[in-house]
């Protein structure tokens, strides 16, 4: 279908400038007639072609929306395989576009004609959104509708490999297909990368252990914007002088008078001075950047103490796993949470009340055997007005924080059983709430496409983080509290920076998340994020470099819940509504892996980074975290019935 | 279209909206169902965040709420409501909703309370290791592929080990033969050179041709060729983590294959160090690995190949290469360092508990009847007493005698009391044996203490011998061991037959005075035909079984009765397969047999009974079978006995009368289907 003349004479074009042979470029283009432009003024150019050759009168009738789309995907088919996967991301935002365009016109009956003739290519990939396109049949509709207006007025990223884009773009002008030239003006953008990048992003992504197809991400940013976003420097290292510092501190030096006591005997003789022991703090310790009350010397020391005895976990020394199921919650149990010393349990229920259980009391009455009978001091609280979506347990164990459908949220003492002040903000429900891992500032992701930063002493919000094109379905905080990650429904996952609000980074990946987040945790040395989405598929993002690093892909159902274990961070622990609770090797998927591409000898131990399932009884996990001393804390609510996969 | 605009019209006559145009049908119809798929995807919003995987009328009402909608009230029911057709249109739906009367609904009794949500906690996981019990699911099957990589290993083990152990045998005999002929040494070096040309041939199954190439050729380019084989040992795929199921296999598995990396590597360290490197699980194979060092230091010297190899070529290529793959070598040394075997006992705490409280629970059947029979035997102790001294008293005043009654009557009174008590803690030991063979027959959680079980059983089945009720306990624990769908007892039938046969079989004068002993045999009977159907997979084992109980009836003479009675009961048990083709055949001659102790009038009361005792039992397994065999000439479902080994004639002249009721049935059923 191309001329192929044409074709080759770009490429010897191309050749020619790459090779810096201008003189005989400049006879080439002579004698061709061809002129060489660069990418930003090819794109320039359609704007060109649409202003002065658009011809009115095609673009009206919507059989050319049918023979257009229907002529670019024979194209990509039959295009080279080395190509095909990177075009194939081109045909779901010009599908949608074609749509739009066509309910825009009016022409309401060639739309669903248009919709159901194409709607298999891209079923697969995007079921919920295909399900809302079919819903938006009038022009009206398509006003009010949330995701009409985003798609509309947002652009697609696209990253295309320069030889990619050069096909397509001679593709366009070959068969002047003005329209196909309009979309990719108005709603892409395209991004031309330079082979050698591209390899790059190819070698991330042959680790994974399935290969993904590409898909067509939109964040409402260019790609300037989110290259310059995720340029931006972090200090994502923990706060200096913090209690995993002092815990390597304590056991370093015991380490150390281990070897002088046994060194002591021999250096007798020798008669060399004994070593004084110094800690070398890690370098990319960081200051806070919000004032925030300070812990108490007391709790500083318990935390050390706590830590001090924990056992590392890892590859060789799988943690043990502590299950709380939950019994006759008659479906209405929405979250739960255990409190890191797990002394609190507290659920939040859909009949808008919260309970908790203490269990050192449980366990006073249990020794007393008072009464017979089992004693359940379930304690609970009424005030929310709605369902409660997401509890969480202070850091400081005095308190704890729900949110609900009323979009409020509410502060509950463990001390007087009482709801200790409101939150007013959000318009819409509120999904997920965090605390700071030094308590008194939380965080909440609402429907609203917002997450506020909030402090316990004040009814106001802090900061508004906007930018997500959906919900905000799970919020998480940075270990050093300096900065909160937050994650939509949009398939990206936004950091933001406490100290004045704005987004530094946003992950979005073409390869990435495929269905909303709705997971999030943060490794405890803040290297490392790991995101769940719905499908079960878990990404693995270095936060410094911000760029995806892994991929795991092992769940059949959605993700509800993961923790790094404690210190370390060698382990992720991932629970699911498929009733399992998998663990993660970090400390292999860390490794750079185009270190370990170079070191065949490497590769295949590099491909297990699942070291273990353990199935529940029945039991969607809801809650995972691990104690101080790296035992997986986990429960989840006992059901009769068997989770469907959501089928469109 | 979810509305048909015929539904639109219809429910616009329930507003009351009569004349709806055909063309503002159809637009409100694709407006509503825009509306409704609006609907529906905000409710499965609240769906997922609620953890639920089914849409709920909440959430329904939650979505209407958000869009500032009156939420749809009324009397929500458990099942969700259904739409029904209506009758003779195909189009029309109604929802089958029921009208509530509401002063009933006032007036009914209020639903019972739910329950409270409640907790408890269970280990998912112990150190990376998912306890058996019964709160965790119950089957973790291994699949075929697992299991095929688990034989792999294990065969590719047994080569290795194999070819360790000759090169072991061959390597003490080049020792001797340092000091001894020169001839036996050139034996020796042929024999050398079979074991490499076998182990040449081990890595040529094992490994695919490239790789083979490459590494001769590197053999022959590179001055220490012992490096490539690292590059094998790592690169063949053993770090499976999923093969760590059995740890000390995979283990022993890569200790000896990456054994000979190292070895290159640290050479100069000494075998100490390389062996403190690895945590190697036996004494065994700490001495294969060092017979392995040993060769390995050896063969170098006496390869000329390679002395002249590393001589000549050392280009400074070659050196980088090899540092680069030193420090993978490094790399890897430090990984296996970071690689702790650790190999528990397997026994936890909570299972020896468990254990102890098992055994203590069996065991007390048999104190609570020595307990009974002490007291029993004090009782009659003091009665003849009382007898002795009452008669002696009688002589004496009235006042004593008075006394002696009062002190008897005491005596009786406290009697009674003690013997309640021991009722009670019969009975309180019975509830809890019942309880604990429940556990027994159901846990999976207690595979690991299978043998200790059966060591206790097959030892205290000794000990107890003459304790008929502790024999019952022991047969009962057993059983619910056999009934257990998760305890495989294949490897230690050996072990328990032996003692259920004792059961089944042994004579005790003293013991079998007491009746239990039927009950007993019967029991234990039961048993073996369980273990039989359990694991019928073995040919071998009915067979031997049944040899052993065919020599206990057919010994005649010697034998006692009741072992007698045990074998026949046996038997019968086992099915009527086995009564047809050995009970059959030695009838009449058991028969006869039985029939002379009955009517000889010299022999003892309890012989005879005994005697009364074999032959009903020979009746009820002949009359089983003949039941059977009539039965099945009228029912085509299964197949009647082709031959019975004796006729029904012949039986009815043995057994006379006795035989009719079993024939009679058949009778009636034969005159059933005549009518």
């Amino acid at each position: 279908m191309l001329n192929l003349e044409k074709l080759i004479n770009y490429r010897v074009m191309k050749y020619l400038e790459n090779n810096q042979m201008y003189g005989t470029l400049n006879t080439f283009e002579n004698e061709t007639s061809l002129t060489r432009l660069t990418n930003n003024q090819r794109i320039e150019r359609y704007n060109l072609v649409e202003l002065i050759l658009f011809d009115p009168q095609k673009l009206l009738d919507p059989q050319f929306y049918f023979n257009s789309y229907q002529s670019l995907k024979n194209w990509i088919n039959t295009s080279l395989k080395l190509f095909q996967d990177e075009l194939r991301v081109l045909l779901y935002p010009i599908f949608l576009h074609c749509y739009f365009d066509l309910i825009e016109k009016q022409k309401n009956e060639r739309a669903l004609e248009f919709f159901h003739k194409f709607k298999h290519d891209h079923l697969e990939k995007f079921p919920t959104e295909l399900g809302l396109l079919q819903s938006i049949t009038t022009k009206r509709q398509m006003e009010t509708n949330n995701f009409a207006t985003t798609t509309r007025s947002k652009k697609f990223n696209i990253i295309l490999s320069s030889h990619s884009f050069e096909l397509y773009f001679t593709f366009l002008q070959e068969m002047e297909l003005d329209l196909l030239n309009k979309i990719t003006y108005k709603y892409l953008n395209i991004r031309v990368i330079s082979s050698n990048e591209l390899r790059r992003y190819k070698i991330v992504d042959d680790n994974d252990e399935t290969e993904g197809e590409k898909l067509a991400l939109m964040t409402g940013e260019t790609f300037e914007e989110i290259f310059s976003i995720n340029s931006q420097k972090i200090e994502w290292g923990l706060l200096k002088n913090c209690i995993e510092d002092r815990v390597n501190e304590k056991r370093e030096r015991e380490l150390f008078e281990k070897k002088e006591r046994i060194l002591a005997i021999t250096r007798k003789r020798k008669r060399t001075k004994a070593k004084q022991f110094v800690f070398q703090e890690p370098l990319n310790r960081t200051n806070s950047l919000i004032p925030a009350p300070k812990l108490t010397i007391q709790e500083n020391n318990r935390r050390i103490e706590e830590l001090s005895l924990s056992i590392d976990a890892g590859e060789n020394n799988l943690p043990s796993i502590c299950m709380f199921t939950l019994f006759n919650s008659q479906n209405k149990v929405n979250s739960v949470d255990i409190s890191k010393d797990s002394r609190y349990i507290t659920i939040g229920c859909s009949d808008s009340s919260v309970r908790y259980w203490d269990l050192t009391k449980q366990l006073e009455k249990k020794k007393s055997k008072k009464t017979n009978k089992k004693p359940d001091f379930s304690k609970v609280m009424h005030g929310h007005q709605g369902e409660v979506y997401s509890v969480k347990i202070s850091p400081l164990n005095h308190s704890f924080v729900s949110v609900s459908q009323d979009g409020t949220a509410r502060l509950w003492s463990f001390e007087t059983d009482h709801c200790l002040s409101i939150y007013n903000g959000h318009n819409f429900p509120i999904w997920d709430v965090d605390f700071s891992p030094f308590g008194y500032y939380f965080v909440t992701g609402s429907m609203d496409k917002t997450a506020m930063l909030w402090s316990t002493d004040s009814e106001r919000p802090h900061r508004l983080f906007v930018g997500h094109l959906s919900d905000v379905d799970c919020v998480k905080f940075h270990p050093n509290s300096n900065y909160v990650a937050t994650g939509s429904s949009d398939r990206t996952v936004r950091l933001w920076s406490l100290s004045d609000g704005k987004c530094v980074r946003i992950f979005a990946d073409m390869k990435g998340h495929k269905s909303g987040i709705t997971s999030l945790a943060f490794s405890p040395d803040g290297q490392l994020l790991a995101s769940g989405d719905e499908d079960g598929v878990i990404c693995l993002w270095d936060i410094g470099k911000s760029m995806r690093i892994r991929k795991f892909n092992s769940h059949d159902n959605y993700i509800t819940c993961m923790d790094f274990s404690v210190l370390n961070g060698n382990i992720l622990a991932s629970g699911s509504v498929d009733n399992t609770v998998k663990i993660w090797n970090v400390e292999l998927a860390r490794k750079n892996p185009i270190d370990i591409q170079r070191s065949k000898i490497l590769k295949h131990k590099f491909q297990n980074v699942l070291l273990k399932t353990f199935p529940t009884k029945n039991t969607p996990v809801l809650h995972l975290g691990f104690s101080m001393r790296n035992i997986l804390h986990a429960s989840g609510v006992m059901t009769s019935d068997i989770p469907n996969n959501q089928e469109f | 279209m979810f509305l048909s605009t015929d539904s639109i019209k219809n429910i616009g006559h329930t507003v009351g909206v009569y004349s709806l145009k055909e063309t503002v049908a159809a637009e409100l119809s694709s407006d509503v169902e825009y509306r409704l798929r609006e609907l529906i995807q905000d409710a499965l919003k609240f769906t997922r965040h609620s953890r639920r995987a089914r849409l709920t009328q909440e959430d329904i009402n939650s979505a209407l709420d958000l869009h500032g909608k009156y939420k749809i009230l009324g009397h929500v029911k458990k099942e969700t409501p259904k739409f029904q057709r209506v009758i003779g249109d195909q189009e029309l739906f109604y929802l089958d909703e029921k009208i509530f009367e509401l002063e009933e609904l006032i007036n009914a009794p209020l639903p019972l309370y739910p329950r409270n949500v409640s907790f408890s906690g269970h280990w998912l996981a112990v150190d990376g290791i998912q306890p058996r019990t019964l709160s965790n699911p119950q089957f973790q099957k291994v699949t075929k592929k697992q299991k095929k990589q688990q034989d792999q290993q294990r065969s590719k083990l047994d080569e290795e080990k194999r070819q360790a152990n000759e090169t072991g045998n061959i390597q003490q005999n080049g020792n001797e033969n340092a000091t001894g002929n020169e001839n036996v040494n050139s034996i020796q070096e042929d024999k050398q050179q079979e074991q490499k040309k076998k182990q040449s041939n081990y890595l040529l199954e094992d490994l695919p041709l490239k790789r083979i190439r490459r590494r001769r050729r590197k053999q022959q380019e590179s001055n220490e060729p012992n490096q490539i084989e690292l590059e094998e040992a790592t690169s063949t795929p053993q770090f499976d983590p999923r093969a760590r199921k059995n740890p000390i296999l995979s283990d022993v598995n890569l200790g000896t294959s990456t054994i000979t990396a190292k070895i290159t590597l640290k050479r100069e360290d000494g075998i100490n160090n390389i062996l403190s490197n690895l945590n190697i699980p036996s004494q065994l194979d700490l001495k294969l690995l060092e017979q392995k060092v040993q060769i390995e230091e050896q063969q170098p010297p006496n390869d000329p190949k390679n002395k002249n190899n590393s001589s000549k070529d050392k280009n400074p290529r070659d050196e980088s290469k090899l540092k680069s793959v030193h420090e993978e070598e490094e790399n890897l040394v430090k990984m296996e360092k970071e690689k702790e075997v650790v190999i528990r006992h397997v026994l936890t705490q909570e299972l020896q508990l468990y254990y102890d409280q098992v055994i203590k629970i069996v065991l007390t059947t048999s104190e609570n009847e020595k307990l009974e029979k002490d007291l029993i035997e004090k009782e009659k102790e003091r009665e003849q007493e009382n007898n002795y001294f009452s008669n002696s008293s009688s002589s004496f005043s009235s006042l004593s005698s008075s006394s002696s009654t009062t002190t008897s009557q005491f005596g009786n009174k406290q009697w009674e009391n003690k013997l309640k008590i021991i009722e009670e803690k019969k009975e309180y030991h019975q509830k809890y044996l019942r309880i604990i063979l429940n556990d027994l027959s159901q846990n999976s959680g207690i595979v690991q203490l299978v043998p200790y079980f059966i060591q206790f059983i097959a030892s205290k089945v000794r000990i107890y011998f003459n304790q008929i009720s502790q024999l019952i306990t022991l047969m009962q624990t057993t059983e619910a061991l056999v009934m257990n769908p998760s305890i495989k007892l294949e490897r230690y039938l050996h072990q328990l037959i032996p003692s259920i046969m004792t059961c089944a079989l042994s004579v005790d004068s003293e013991r079998d005075v007491n009746e239990d002993h039927w009950k007993m045999r019967d029991y234990a009977a039961q048993i073996i035909a369980k273990i039989c159907s359990k694991y019928r997979r073995f040919p071998a084992l009915q067979p031997n079984i049944t040899s052993v109980l065919v020599a206990a009836l057919v010994g005649a003479d010697k034998r006692p009765l009741a072992s007698q009675y045990g074998a026949i009961v046996c038997l019968q048990a086992l099915g009527k397969n086995t009564i047809n083709m050995l009970l059959l055949p030695n009838i009449e001659e058991l028969l006869s047999q039985f029939e002379k102790i009955i009517n000889q009038d010299k022999q003892k009361q309890q012989k005879k009974i005994h005697a009364i005792r074999c032959k009903t039992a020979l009746l009820n397994s002949i009359g089983n079978i003949l039941f059977d065999q009539t039965f099945t000439q009228f029912s085509s479902d299964s197949k009647p006995f082709n031959s019975l080994h004796l006729n029904v004639s012949n039986l009815y002249d043995l057994f006379g009368n006795r035989i009719s009721p079993f024939v009679y049935s058949n009778r009636y059923h034969h005159t059933q289907s005549l009518l």
